[in-house]
């Protein structure tokens, strides 16, 4: 827990009406959350209370309480909830579910109560899904309870690409954000990298050496691929538009790496952004899509750099450490933050955000490793990145709140577009 | 003689010299004397070590943790005894100001300088204005100290949010400073606020009884702004 406001503020003033005064300061705290066994279907209820409870862990807003302290009789409680029984325990929110089976499907009933107000659950949801995708179910009704309690939609049923060392290829192969579900996409004993979605998660783009050159693909998924730029040379760190019509490329063709922009029906040139003899690098484009961050050595060391996505002045925007790349920017609109990979004075890698309006840098990661290739969630609520710990990691942006995701090598993790 | 003369004129071309620097010195600084007492500030103490080069990427104070545990509670709760969750103990302000006051005092003993201890009271806040329970309010700062050791709020929320919230809340509280009833009579609009602030109220159960002087309470209760 920690103090997230400034200290006491306070005033009284003695009236007819008696004493008023005035508080400020709360300390913040997450939200606890029990979420049961289900009921019904034993091995169902089980997978299902596993990922809802790795669902609400994963997002560093919920503490998910240990079912062993519950004091709630929860055969006798059926699908409703005793107040005081979770009270005592703490729980602000209890999850009440019962899962069958029909047929080859699995059938939920799902509640969320919120313990202040418990005599009607806050969200309800029956669904169904085919008994191998139980964890679905849990996904859609976490997302549920998280945008009742913030609004905001939840990043549950979002997946993440990443780079698979495969004996001496690399494949491509995306997850669901609990670290199950792993699908191969790409596996053809070439090297296969650099990933990205499209802003639709209905197609992935990256750079493949299966032509022996860095060629960029793309492929709706399920769907066979296709070369999309093949010019000599590299063809590499390919970030679609945020309109989905355009790619933004590193290209190397005429000898010195540049950034360009290339049309994403056919890989058509459409302009060039960059010209400088330095090397330019790793485009991102901001969410309007009018901003694009890259990294250029233009000035010695590579640092991480912003100009207008049409092309234009680039402005340097990373002063400290001399070795900073892989830059996102934030989905969030109301700021304008990027995420990078930095490399601090004891040699280390790690992730920091920078707050381009303010002009700050905020650590993420320290004395874990070394953590690259950070990737924001749409929301822009949490990060993944690699790290040299293994696997895949999520992390809030202030570093307080970290888990493991994907167990197992790992490398450049992209966060799909928001899924329902 | 010439020399007892010169000598004469030196001695007294120097003292001459002194008087006006002293009158001089004096006319130029009468605002220092007239300057109104400093109001006191907790100063935190400068860590020795190097500065850090501002070319470097920022460190953290404190390492993040691995990984986020999960909130173990002992599964040996008997339902019977459970209770709502009592407030960690606070710090003893009081304590801390007086060893506080201590250091500078000391500080200022070795510097040859005299140290005035800021007025207040011992139960007051680090962040008090006012000087004395008249002025200020010793009993309003131990119900502040009561419920800011219990009110928590939910990270979902986003601190821009929260910011320009009030829930004002009435209560009604027994002699013993038990709180008898309270109910939100200006909600915030924001309901993890509202929450929040009747969860606090729960967990707090009881204010520190009023002062004989602010007996008249019981009868007319209590209002209290909530401002994350």
């Amino acid at each position: 827990m920690r103090r997230a406001f400034a200290a006491l503020a306070l005033a009284a003033t003695a009236s007819a009406q008696g004493m008023k005064i005035q508080i400020s300061g709360a300390e913040r705290a997450r939200y606890k959350i029990a979420a049961p066994r289900p009921l019904g279907d034993a091995d169902l209820a089980a997978e299902l209370e596993d990922a809802l409870a790795m669902d609400f862990r994963m997002v560093g807003l919920f503490d998910v309480l240990d079912p062993r302290g519950f004091l709630a009789k929860l055969d006798v409680e059926g699908m409703g909830i005793a107040a005081p029984d979770w009270t005592s325990v703490g729980a602000q929110g209890v999850i009440k579910a019962r899962v069958t089976r029909v047929g080859g499907d699995a059938a939920l009933e799902a509640r969320f109560y919120e313990v202040a107000r418990p005599l009607a659950p806050a969200v309800e949801r029956t669904d169904r899904a085919a008994v191998a995708d139980v964890r679905r179910l849990a996904h859609r009704f976490a997302n549920d309870v998280y945008r009742h309690l913030t609004g905001e939609d939840g990043p549950f049923l979002t997946r993440i690409l990443y780079v698979r060392p495969s004996g001496r290829a690399k494949d491509i192969v995306a997850v669901d954000v609990d670290g199950h579900r792993p699908t191969v996409l790409v596996a053809n004993g070439a090297d296969n990298v650099l990933p990205a979605w499209a802003p639709g998660g209905d197609r992935i783009a990256w750079t493949s050496l299966l032509w022996l050159n860095p060629d960029l693909f793309e492929a709706r998924l399920g769907a066979r691929p296709r070369r999309l730029s093949r010019h000599a040379g590299l063809n590499i760190g390919a970030a679609f538009s945020p309109d989905g019509r355009t790619i933004a490329l590193t290209l190397s063709k005429d000898g010195n790496a540049e950034i360009y922009l290339v049309r994403a029906a056919d890989g058509e040139i459409l302009a060039r952004l960059t010209d400088h003899p330095g090397i330019d690098a790793s485009p991102s484009f901001s969410p309007d899509g009018a901003q694009l961050a890259f990294v250029s050595n233009r000035q010695g060391s590579p640092q991480i750099w912003v100009m207008p996505a049409s092309g234009g002045a680039a402005k340097r925007v990373t002063f400290q450490g001399n070795y900073n790349q892989s830059p996102r920017f934030s989905p969030r609109s109301d700021v304008s933050q990027i995420a990078f990979t930095g490399r601090d004075e004891r040699g280390r890698f790690d992730v920091f955000v920078l707050d381009l309006a303010a002009g700050t840098t905020q650590r993420v990661t320290q004395n874990q490793g070394d953590n690259w290739e950070p990737t924001w969630a749409p929301g822009g609520r949490l990060l993944a990145f690699a790290s040299s710990r293994g696997g895949i990691w999520v992390a809030t942006p202030d570093g307080q709140h970290q888990a493991q995701i994907v167990k197992g090598a790992a490398e450049t993790p992209v966060w799909s577009p928001m899924r329902k | 003689m010439a020399l007892k003369l010169g000598g004469l004129a030196v001695t007294l071309a120097i003292h001459a010299t002194l008087v006006a620097a002293m009158l001089f010195a004096h006319r130029e600084s009468p605002a220092q004397a007239a300057a109104p007492p400093r109001s006191f500030v907790a100063a935190k103490l400068v860590r020795l070590g190097k500065p850090r080069d501002p070319k470097h990427l920022p460190r953290l104070e404190t390492a993040p943790p691995p990984i986020a545990p999960a909130t173990p509670i002992s599964p040996s709760m008997d339902p019977a005894t459970a209770r709502p969750a009592t407030p960690a103990p606070r710090p003893d302000e009081a304590a801390k100001l007086a060893d506080t006051f201590r250091q500078a005092r000391l500080r200022a003993l070795r510097m040859g300088q005299q140290f005035e201890e800021p007025e207040g009271l011992a139960t007051g806040s680090v962040n008090g204005t006012a000087t004395t329970e008249a002025q200020g309010d010793a009993y309003a700062t131990a119900i502040d100290q009561a419920i800011r050791a219990v009110w928590r709020l939910p990270d979902l929320v986003r601190p821009e949010q929260l910011e320009g919230l009030v829930c004002e809340v009435f209560l009604r509280l027994a002699p013993d400073g038990r709180i008898l009833e309270h109910r939100i009579v200006k909600p915030s609009g924001n309901r993890f606020l509202d929450a929040s602030v009747v969860e606090a109220l729960a967990r707090v159960g009881a204010l520190p009884p009023p002062p004989p002087d602010r007996l008249a309470l019981i009868r007319q209760g209590l209002t209290i702004e909530f401002r994350p």
